[in-house]
């Protein structure tokens, strides 16, 4: 509801504009001259003011005058007599916001408290916009604001290094961390340095080629490339890079990189790498211990037969027990084999390797121990297959162990005794080397283990060696080796090798 | 001497069972082998043995143990004496109690580790065997 404040010396006059403004919805109050009315406004501020322009004391413009004075806000509507025209003119330069002429008809009246009452709501709508606008931009600035703070506290507060630089090579950005780690300060670095002095000789070349290739994350952009920083002092720190080239309008301006300091984790994947080997070789020694013990068996169990035999005498007692004793001497020896070989470190030879040729080759020396246990061995070899790059006596030892093992797969009641070994070329890309064999297949409670080392199915007979060998050679290889197999049916071993252009 | 005691021996190395065919059967024992538990478990139907010595390093220990564990629950042929040879020692993974704890369990009668002597082995199958008796 609004305040309405009458101001006429005329008694009769007050009371009338008070029932018909009351009568409105207006709440109103009144006063007999300039001084009560200011007085009023002082207690409760109207917000429209009707006013007789001729009072004693203080005439309705001083009154006007002052009460913009006190708030321009309040909207006065002037009650001229006849004939002053020239003071109604004086008002509205005074901005007033209406006159009316005496006697007060109704409707001019209520047209002038319209029109109050509309500059009123605009000015309030105005206000109010304008508020919300300044909320709006404040909210704007402030998220600009906090998105700067917070985008340069991420650069410069990263453990890592953030380094833009533009096309001509000249560093543009160097946060604290690529302080750390490179011992220039931020004003040394943006004063002049080049980005290749980051790098030793050459590898800002590499760098940025491998930024334009398909390599570690395509086009324009580097992930987690291994290479090496120059620091000012020298020194060679190993790193981790990931870069992006930076556009404006599709224009290359500049590349920015993340450096991260590879130096602790290298030192940790080492001591890590030392640990994990010395348990290997714990467990290791553990289950050569088994091996050994079982192979004694075997020794003792003979021995005893000689010297049972030695004593009757009983010569076909004797051949038998010495070729007991034989046999574990040979398992003994070829277990201190296999276990040099696989403790031996990677091969360095990088030579061509024929791979059906050593398949034929392998075939070939397993023929006798073939026909031994009753077995035959297949061929199904893919012609022209690329070559294979590494240590052609490591591959020869895989597709050895592989073969060896699936002509000891068969049950003694199994029928169909085939081993099969194929080459492929699968989707162009990897030489494949598949066994199989109709053997007893794997049982599912070892399928996990059969890669382990010293892990054997086959009691004193084997050394537990031959497939952890295999994975590691094809390992080095930079190949894979996998199974499937199905209990009673037979196992296929499968390893796959990428395929190399000669380099 | 009456009628010889039949003692089968289940072991998975073939070579291993020649062995104690020729060890046992020097010593008066008519000896059965398998390489397999099925194939043992027929014999122990067919033959009826006096006494089983059992590698429990089959394919996996499990089912060695497994086997002795089935072997003793049962009555009439079953309610033999076992022998166990390991290639473990008692304290490694799968026994975690001590060989005497467990040997209700792993419901052996003795156990012994490799590599075991041929006398002390024709000694416990002795004792064994003439537990059996009285």
């Amino acid at each position: 509801m609004r305040n309405v404040l009458v101001v006429d010396d005329e008694e009769s006059t007050r009371e009338l504009l008070s029932l018909s403004l009351q009568s409105d919805g207006y709440n109103v109050f009144c006063a007999e001259d300039g001084f009560c009315a200011l007085g009023l406004c002082e207690k409760q501020l109207p917000d429209i003011v009707l006013t007789d322009i001729k009072m004693p004391g203080m005439d309705g413009i001083e009154l006007l005058r002052r009460l913009k004075h006190l708030n321009p806000e309040i909207e006065v509507i002037m009650i001229t007599g006849h004939g002053q025209m020239e003071l109604a003119i004086q008002a509205l330069q005074l901005e007033a916001s209406d006159f009316i002429n005496k006697p007060i008809s109704d409707k001019a009246l209520s047209v002038a408290l319209q029109r109050a009452e509309q500059k009123i709501w605009m000015r309030e709508k105005l206000r109010e916009y304008t508020e919300n606008l300044e909320c709006m931009l404040k909210q704007a600035t402030d998220e600009v604001r906090k998105r700067y703070d917070f985008e340069h506290r991420l650069v410069h507060t990263s453990m890592d290094g953030i380094i833009a630089n533009d096309r001509e090579g000249n560093i543009i950005l160097f946060s604290e961390g690529a302080s750390r780690i490179y011992g220039y300060s931020r004003e040394e670095a943006l004063c002049g340095l080049k980005v290749s002095s980051l790098y030793p000789e050459g590898e800002a070349r590499r760098v940025k080629k491998m930024i334009y290739s398909q390599e570690y994350g395509g086009p324009g952009r580097l992930i987690n490339f291994e290479t090496t920083a120059r620091t000012k002092d020298g020194r060679l720190v190993p790193i981790l890079l990931s870069a992006t080239i930076l556009y404006e309008d599709d224009q290359e301006v500049g590349t920015v990189g993340y450096f991260k300091d590879l130096t602790e984790v290298k030192e940790l994947q080492a001591r890590l790498l030392e640990q994990t080997r010395l348990a290997a070789i714990g467990e290791a020694m553990a289950e050569v211990a088994h091996g050994v013990k079982n192979i004694l068996y075997g020794m003792k169990l003979g021995a005893y037969m000689v010297e049972k035999a030695l004593d009757q005498p009983d010569p076909e007692r004797l051949r038998k027990g010495w070729r007991m004793v034989r046999q574990n001497m040979d398992r003994i020896a070829r277990l201190s084999l296999e276990m040099l070989d696989y403790a031996r470190g990677k091969s360095r030879r990088r030579e061509a390797i024929p791979v059906n040729e050593i398949v034929e080759d392998v075939c070939r020396e397993l023929e006798s121990r073939a026909q031994e246990v009753g077995a035959e061995i297949l061929r199904d070899l893919t012609c022209d297959l690329p070559y294979l790059f590494g240590d052609p006596e490591a591959f020869h030892a895989c597709v050895l162990n592989l073969v060896t093992n699936a002509l000891e797969a068969f049950g003694q009641d199994t029928a169909v005794r085939r081993v099969t070994v194929r080459t492929s070329l699968p989707e162009g890309r990897w030489i494949g080397v598949d066994v199989t064999d109709t053997g007893r297949g794997i049982p599912p409670e070892v399928q996990d283990k059969v890669f382990r080392p010293l892990f054997t199915t086959k009691g004193a007979r084997g050394t537990g060696l031959g497939l952890a060998i295999t994975q590691k050679l094809v390992t080095e290889l930079g190949g894979t080796v996998t199974f499937h197999t199905e209990p009673g049916h037979g196992t296929t071993f499968t390893m796959r090798f990428p395929v190399h252009s000669p380099e | 001497m009456g009628e010889a005691k039949k003692v089968l021996v289940i072991d998975d190395d073939p070579e291993i069972c020649q062995a104690m065919e020729a060890i046992l059967g020097d010593n008066g024992y008519q000896v059965f082998t398998a390489t397999d538990t099925v194939r043992g478990e027929a014999l122990l139907h067919d033959k009826k043995p006096d006494l089983l010595i059992l590698d429990i390093m089959m394919a996996s220990m499990q089912e060695g143990l497994d086997f002795a564990a089935k072997i003793k629950k049962k009555e009439g042929p079953y309610g033999l004496p076992i022998l166990i040879v390991s290639g473990r020692p008692a304290s490694e993974k799968g026994y975690q109690r001590s060989v005497e704890e467990d040997l209700d369990w792993i419901a052996a009668d003795i156990f012994m580790e490799k590599p075991v002597d041929p006398e002390d082995l024709l000694r416990n199958v002795e004792s064994l065997l003439s537990r059996s008796k009285s």
